[in-house]
């Protein structure tokens, strides 16, 4: 979708107007009070806002949940989950990741409101508006918390890039493609290509 | 696909920007510009807080990107005599321990001094990257925080793909954006004030 015509677009960005604590001191009892409209979540204490989705970004998520929930289900490996959904990584942590897994094992972190404690997988989708957020605060994030594996989605690009946690960051296996296969630990043997993402853009 | 009669094998994994530990040399977190200037291996490199990273190759998207907004650059600096441009690759050792390649930067009359035969020493006033799919997580996490630290006032992260550019202002220690440009717009630039090209200029070649 080229609109020539777009001159600025916000990005994710600190909500410092939004009344609560001072940003470095937001936890999920302050983020649950936010009675204004938006995508909002916390990191390391400092409350961003998201800027609404695009048509093209819905569509890939939808594609990628289709995807993992059929594979996952048939497996019967745990949960598939999509955003908007609080997660509490930790107390002054809490993101709403474009997609998210929890394995069996962990299924006691989903309670009625939200998920405490760390997914077994997420994937962002990282549209331009939202790439640096995803690659810088919501990685270490992440990374911090724990999650094993990470998916960057490039919904320009059409491509995948993995990450999986070796220590207290990410490691990349590569840039996935085309037919490519994704190499997943947390749900190996997934037989779907990076471009089936993508059917629909 | 075939080519010259041989059937090329379709590529569906890219290399990053990748850790290089096979590269003899210190041990990584300990590489300085003499290591680095030592190197004998092929490739890009760039060490960043003491770690040597490999650089994938550029793709062509990405070279004809560089070439518009370089030429874009290189006219406006000559014409307001305001500074210098260079482009990759070209070695910056913004400090003891970090030696990257901008795919574009400016350096300003001011401090023409930091540019001696070798190298650039000291800090670009503006960095460009263009950051394809396979540098993009360096080129925000690694190389941003770099520059951040080095005190590179303006950083503008190109994304070839959905042909937007990012504007980066040093506050302090770290990069406030200043939002996404496209299309029309006209990047609100403080090293290059009254930069006069529409971000749409850049992506003209694709």
């Amino acid at each position: 979708m080229n609109m020539t015509t777009t001159k600025k677009l916000t990005v994710v960005t600190p909500a410092s107007w939004i009344p609560g604590p001072e940003q470095g001191r937001w936890t999920y009892a302050d983020y649950t009070t936010i009675v204004e409209d938006g995508h909002y979540e916390v990191v390391d204490g400092v409350l961003y806002l998201s800027p609404a989705p695009s048509w093209d970004h819905q569509s890939i998520i939808l594609e990628i949940v289709i995807h993992l929930h059929r594979w996952v289900q048939i497996r019967g490996l745990g949960r598939v989950c999509m955003a908007p959904l609080d997660i509490e990584l930790s107390y002054a942590n809490i993101v709403q990741p474009d997609v998210f897994i929890v394995l069996n094992k962990h299924l006691d972190r989903i309670t009625s409101s939200h998920v405490i404690g760390t997914p077994d997988l997420v994937i962002e989708v990282a549209s331009p508006a939202t790439t640096r957020h995803d690659f810088r605060e919501k990685q270490r994030a992440y990374a911090c918390a724990g999650v094993p594996e990470y998916w960057i989605v490039n919904p320009n690009a059409h491509t995948v890039e993995l990450l999986l946690l070796e220590g207290n960051s990410y490691r990349s296996p590569g840039l996935f493609f085309g037919d490519a296969v994704l190499p997943s630990i947390v749900i190996p043997g997934i037989p779907v290509q990076a471009g089936q993402f993508f059917a629909t853009v | 696909m075939t080519k010259g009669g041989h059937t090329m094998k379709r590529v569906e994994k890219l290399s990053v920007t990748t850790p290089a530990t096979w590269i003899s040399g210190p041990k990584q977190g300990c590489w300085i510009y003499e290591d680095y200037a030592a190197i004998a291996e092929n490739g890009r490199y760039e060490v960043v807080d003491g770690v040597l990273y490999m650089l994938p190759t550029p793709n062509i998207n990405h070279q004809k990107i560089v070439g518009e907004i370089f030429a874009y650059l290189q006219s406006f600096t000559h014409i307001t005599r305001s500074g210098k441009v260079s482009l990759a690759p070209l070695d910056v050792e913004l400090s003891y321990g970090n030696v990257v390649q901008p795919d574009i930067f400016v350096i300003l009359n001011k401090h023409l001094d930091r540019i001696t035969y070798s190298r650039v020493i000291g800090a670009p006033d503006l960095v460009v990257e263009v950051a394809s799919p396979n540098t993009a997580r360096h080129d925000l996490c690694e190389k941003e925080d770099a520059y951040a630290r080095a005190g590179v006032p303006e950083y503008w992260i190109v994304n070839p793909d959905a042909c937007t550019v990012e504007l980066l202002l040093l506050e302090g220690k770290f990069y406030r954006t200043l939002g996404l440009y496209s299309g029309d717009a006209l990047l609100p630039s403080v090293v290059l004030s009254n930069f006069p090209v529409q971000v749409g200029r850049f992506f003209v070649a694709l």
